[in-house]
């Protein structure tokens, strides 16, 4: 494969980035939900 | 018999149906599945499967992360963020304000990964990671007009004159955009024009397949971060609604306590910016969140 590091690079730092936020956004709403009275707590 | 059977039986199905634990509901677990596997798919597709171009060997590989990361942030993200903008300009409820800055978090996560997606293309492409070109310019803006957004919503406490300033910075934002599209047909540059004409494109049946599921994936995976994203900020504003309650309501206990005869004088002060946030003119953020229906409805 032609150009692989650049490709590895692209993919790489791309996955690193989604995983992260997906990680600290899933974090953080199970942590906040805790503090959140349960009655205003209802996803559809 | 039956009076003692019945609490235990239906014991089990109120403690299934209490409140979320997380921002996740059946409808996101779903979602997130369907987008896990089209991630899978189109990894495969455009790593192994699809071919790799004439002229540029298998570089064209980035093509399929580069656009449709910059489609689905700048027309989907941004486009949300205007709407949201919009909405609240016009109804001033907090649903609009909440939908906006999701909108413009993840457009600002999607612009950033375009702009260095783009220069990992552009390096064995064009020989440079970077060129002063209108197009790379102009997105290089939008990304910086975005941390400006999120910057702000994080520097003004007031939940009104945030949620009005970020509306403003939004639509400023979103003026970019259509620049951003038409820039490669105004200015000569090098960046190259509208990769895929619908009515002639250059792309083989399996580029484009791969290209427009890469394009599909992304939107897909937008959309759950979106919402978990909403349910998040929405989450954050409870938590900011409820820590102010519980500060007046200790207020109010503690003038009780001293014999005193109104807390009302007191609980604005103690409750600083929030509290006369709350009261004044940006009650409508800090306390629409209270009309459940319209979040959740608009989360989900």
């Amino acid at each position: 494969m032609t150009n692989a590091g650049y490709i590895a690079a692209g993919y790489g730092i791309t996955a690193v980035a989604l995983i992260s936020y997906v990680w600290r956004v899933l974090a953080r709403g199970r942590r906040i939900t805790a503090h959140v009275p349960e009655e205003r707590r209802r996803w559809m | 018999m039956t009076t003692t059977v019945q609490p235990a039986a239906t014991a089990p199905r109120a403690t299934r149906s209490a409140a979320p634990t997380s921002t996740g509901s059946r409808f996101t677990r779903v979602l997130g599945v369907v987008a896990l596997a089209m991630l899978c798919l189109q990894l495969a597709l455009a790593l192994v499967i699809s071919p790799p171009d004439v002229l540029q060997g298998d570089a064209v590989r980035l093509f399929y992360l580069h656009v449709p990361m910059a489609i689905t942030g700048g027309y989907l993200g941004v486009g949300l963020l205007a709407i949201g903008s919009i909405g609240y300009l016009w109804k001033r409820t907090a649903f609009w304000d909440l939908l906006a800055a999701s909108a413009a978090e993840l457009a600002l996560l999607f612009t950033g990964l375009t702009l260095v997606t783009g220069s990992l293309w552009g390096r064995p492409v064009w020989g440079t990671y970077w060129e002063w070109d209108p197009r790379l310019t102009l997105t290089a803006v939008l990304f910086l007009l975005l941390i400006g957004y999120r910057a702000m919503r994080s520097a003004t406490l007031d939940p009104h004159l945030r949620a009005r300033r970020s509306a403003v910075i939004g639509l400023l934002a979103a003026a970019d955009v259509p620049l951003i599209r038409l820039s490669v047909d105004w200015w000569r540059g090098l960046h190259q024009t509208a990769t895929i004409n619908p009515l002639d494109t250059a792309l083989d049946g399996l580029m484009l397949f791969t290209f427009f599921f890469s394009m599909v994936t992304f939107a897909v995976i937008f959309v759950w971060l979106l919402v978990h994203r909403f349910r998040l900020a929405w989450l954050d504003e409870q938590v900011a609604a409820h820590s102010l309650e519980d500060a007046i309501a200790e207020r109010r206990a503690e003038a009780e306590a001293a014999g005193s005869p109104g807390p009302t004088g007191s609980a604005g002060a103690t409750g600083s910016a929030g509290a006369s946030a709350a009261s004044g003119p940006g009650s409508a953020v800090a306390t629409a969140p209270a009309a459940g229906t319209t979040h959740d409805g608009g989360a989900s």
